[in-house]
């Protein structure tokens, strides 16, 4: 069902940004150029997916002409209401360790950060990125118990 | 600004005052009956230090200035000072843990001040998790580690932010306590840093605390606290009657919808509902 492993904030913030004004009828596979940073394994991006994706975004296009919405409007609507910036496991984990360590400095930037989850923040764009690798299969990153 | 911390609260304490309390008030483990609430006090702790706070949380409440000049904060959110008007519970509920019916939970590490009222008459709980055991902590400690308390403090006030119905999280303060926790409960127990965080919200009611009195068939409390929770968190409903009773129930299906799409909105994903 989900044959690419995406990541779903860098999706929705990807797609925010997607040129669509003025594209041909038939769109080409460039337009998944700026998708492709959502995924976790762009190698799972098979013909087949990308064939699919693509008509996916060409009714998606459609319906966004139907309506009348420029790119620009898109984009400032759906930033609106899909966040940019969210507490994902790892970042919460980097402040743990720190303050295992007696630095408590990283849970008040992270706090700070997150006052404006929306908002475009240019010093901070690490953390609005996918899960780093190493967080992959890290306690307290991939996985966590009902109560921890 | 002179810092007004939290000996200027004011609270009133409705919650304890109008609904029926646990009459035993020791702090054992046990079940309880026909009762709302356990009166229990946090447990002093050695060496309370306030780590993190929140200010927008700390305006709400009518707080101000710099928590961290004073020791009074970590003394006083930490558990170990009971401020004048503060009446300490824990809460009654029951509720389902993994597909099967648990019976009674109740408030197993977390302990509720009391009520602030602010300037502007709006009313807040204020909760400890992991301020020490209760009656209902059956048979585990009654404490939270430094790990878990930096999530939920972090997450509480994200989920604000992105405009998401949620309790609030006023500070995070380290205990000095060691807590022994086996992370997953695979036979590897390990010390922690204990610590607590101040949960904030205009009330803490959850879904159990009504469902443990219908399993029950305590029905005479029941009335009680569902006409005490439309009173006080749904006064737009207007007096109890059989009309008053659906129409809160729809609201609180709409409400716990939405706040579950949102949810899913900004990718927040968690096993756990249980909450009203």
């Amino acid at each position: 069902m989900y044959p690419v492993e995406t990541d779903m904030t860098v999706f929705y913030s990807r797609r925010a940004s997607l040129p669509l004004d003025g594209t041909p009828d038939e769109l080409n596979d460039s337009v998944l150029d700026t998708l492709t940073d959502a995924c976790y394994r762009p190698e799972q991006m098979t013909t087949d997916y990308r064939a699919t994706a693509i008509t996916w975004l060409q009714r998606y296009r459609d319906r966004v002409r139907l309506e009348g919405i420029s790119d620009a409007d898109r984009r400032v609507r759906m930033n609106a209401v899909n966040p940019k910036y969210v507490l994902r496991n790892y970042m919460a984990q980097l402040a743990i360790d720190k303050a295992d360590l007696g630095d408590y400095s990283l849970i008040s930037d992270l706090l700070e950060l997150l006052r404006y989850p929306y908002d475009e923040q240019p010093d901070k764009e690490q953390f609005a990125i996918k899960r780093p690798d190493w967080a992959r299969e890290r306690s307290g990153c991939s996985m966590l118990s009902c109560s921890s | 600004m002179t810092f007004s911390g939290p000996e200027c609260l004011n609270f009133d304490n409705k919650f304890t005052r109008n609904l029926p309390a646990d009459p035993n008030a020791f702090n054992s483990r046990r079940q309880v009956r026909n009762a709302c609430y356990s009166r229990v006090m946090p447990t002093k702790v050695s060496d309370p230090k306030l780590i993190a706070w929140s200010r927008e949380v700390a305006e709400l409440l009518d707080i101000g200035g710099d928590p961290f000049a004073t020791s009074a904060v970590g003394e006083v959110f930490g558990g170990n000072r009971v401020l004048a008007g503060m009446d300490p519970f824990a809460m009654y509920y029951g509720g389902h843990q993994f597909g099967n019916w648990a019976g009674q939970l109740g408030d197993g590490r977390a302990i509720n001040l009391g009520e602030v009222l602010d300037r502007q008459d709006r009313r807040w709980m204020l909760q400890l998790k992991g301020a020490g055991p209760t009656p209902y902590s059956r048979t585990a400690d009654g404490l939270a580690v430094l790990r878990s308390s930096v999530r939920e403090f972090l997450c509480s006030e994200a989920m604000y932010h992105l405009g998401l119905p949620t309790t609030r999280a006023l500070s995070l303060v380290l205990s000095g306590e060691k807590v022994v926790r086996d992370m997953f409960y695979d036979g590897n127990p390990q010390h922690e840093l204990g610590a607590i965080v101040c949960r904030v919200a205009p009330s803490v009611t959850r879904f159990g605390n009504f469902q443990i009195f219908a399993a029950r068939g305590e029905l005479d409390v029941l009335r009680q606290l569902v006409d005490h929770t439309i009173r006080y968190d749904f006064p737009h409903l207007g007096a109890s009657s059989a009309e008053t009773y659906a129409a809160w129930f729809a609201e609180i299906c709409r409400t716990t919808a939405d706040m579950i799409v949102h949810w899913m909105r900004v990718g927040f994903v968690h096993g756990v509902m249980n909450r009203a």
